[in-house]
């Protein structure tokens, strides 16, 4: 039994001549893989047929000549690519610059955080001042009315209130 | 022997704060709001007191506690909250040390959804579900403290 690959380097003609004659001769004992190259041939020239379509359709030269003095912008020639590259290089640089001073003062914080944890214990808690922030609705389904969202705020802290309003009822909003 | 009850000791510990860790205790107070000639208060509405006497709460000069809930709500698994007036779901999804994010699902008396939201608030603030019943307010407070 033959695989796919072997048989697709058989069509392919990427054998040697001689192994190529000899596999030939055996696909009578095999017809599912003379099947298959069949198969191959049928799908290859399919294909070229193809190609050769495309190619009848895609503009000729006489074309352009006709097409290029219709146009009014002139042709622009491209950057040269060395000039991009460089380009590229200067903003890779820059930003691997930046990412290593990023990552250099974030150890050194780190390792100063621990020196000082290790040689100056606070003796008592330091007071962290942390702004509230009011509740979030991060969604909101309400399958047989609609609803409205709003928070309440006062000195014994925040809610978040959602009102559902169903259509056929009274709504005191 | 000794060293197997140590382990399991240290065990049952670990266990027991990584629960401690991931959980935090969720209030459900179940409200109905009316109008009657005498206004009333019950003091397990005191924290939310100021709250039901501002605009669209105050309404209403009547509140009733309908049912009081409190439990311990591990996060990612949800919690049935049994209501007087239909039912409610809560799922803690994260909590840290200040901040607990929740959803929330209500459904009225006929088992139909009322409502699915999503919540994220401080540790002791609420989030106030409130519907409409006739002349009549349903409110479901919420509120989770580690």
């Amino acid at each position: 039994m033959k695989t796919d690959y072997d048989l697709m380097c058989l069509h392919d003609g990427e054998i040697d001549p001689t192994e190529s004659r000899a596999q030939r001769a055996n696909l009578s004992a095999d017809p599912h893989a003379a099947t298959k190259l069949q198969f191959m041939g049928q799908l290859g020239d399919s294909l070229r047929a193809q190609a050769a379509a495309a190619m009848e359709e895609a503009p000729t030269d006489a074309m352009w000549q006709r097409i290029a003095p219709a146009l009014a912008t002139p042709v622009v020639p491209m950057r040269p690519p060395l000039q991009g590259y460089l380009w590229s290089a200067a903003a890779g640089a820059a930003l691997a610059a930046a990412a290593t001073v990023l990552l250099m003062r974030g150890l050194t914080d780190v390792a100063r955080s621990q020196n000082a944890a290790v040689v100056t214990p606070p003796t008592t808690a330091p007071f962290v001042m942390v702004k509230a922030s009011p509740p979030e609705v991060e969604s909101l389904d309400v399958p047989t009315g609609s609803g409205a969202v709003f928070t309440l705020q006062d000195e014994d802290g925040s809610a978040a209130v959602i009102w559902i309003s169903h259509d056929e009822s009274g709504d005191p909003l | 022997m000794k060293l197997l009850f140590a382990t399991l000791w240290m065990v049952c510990g670990l266990a027991s704060r990584a629960v401690a860790d991931t959980s935090v205790t969720c209030t459900a107070l179940e409200i109905r709001a009316s109008v009657a000639a005498s206004p009333n208060m019950p003091p397990e509405l005191k924290a939310l007191e100021k709250k039901l006497r501002k605009p669209p709460f105050s309404s209403w000069n009547a509140f009733a506690l309908l049912s009081n809930t409190s439990v311990v709500a591990v996060v990612l698994k949800p919690t049935q909250l049994a209501l007087v007036m239909g039912k409610a779901a809560l799922l803690v999804r994260e909590a840290s040390a200040q901040r607990v994010a929740v959803t929330v699902t209500m459904d009225d008396e006929s088992g139909q959804r009322v409502v699915d939201t999503k919540v994220s608030m401080a540790l002791g603030d609420y989030v106030v579900i409130g519907r409409p019943i006739g002349n009549d307010g349903h409110l479901l407070a919420i509120r989770c403290v580690k």
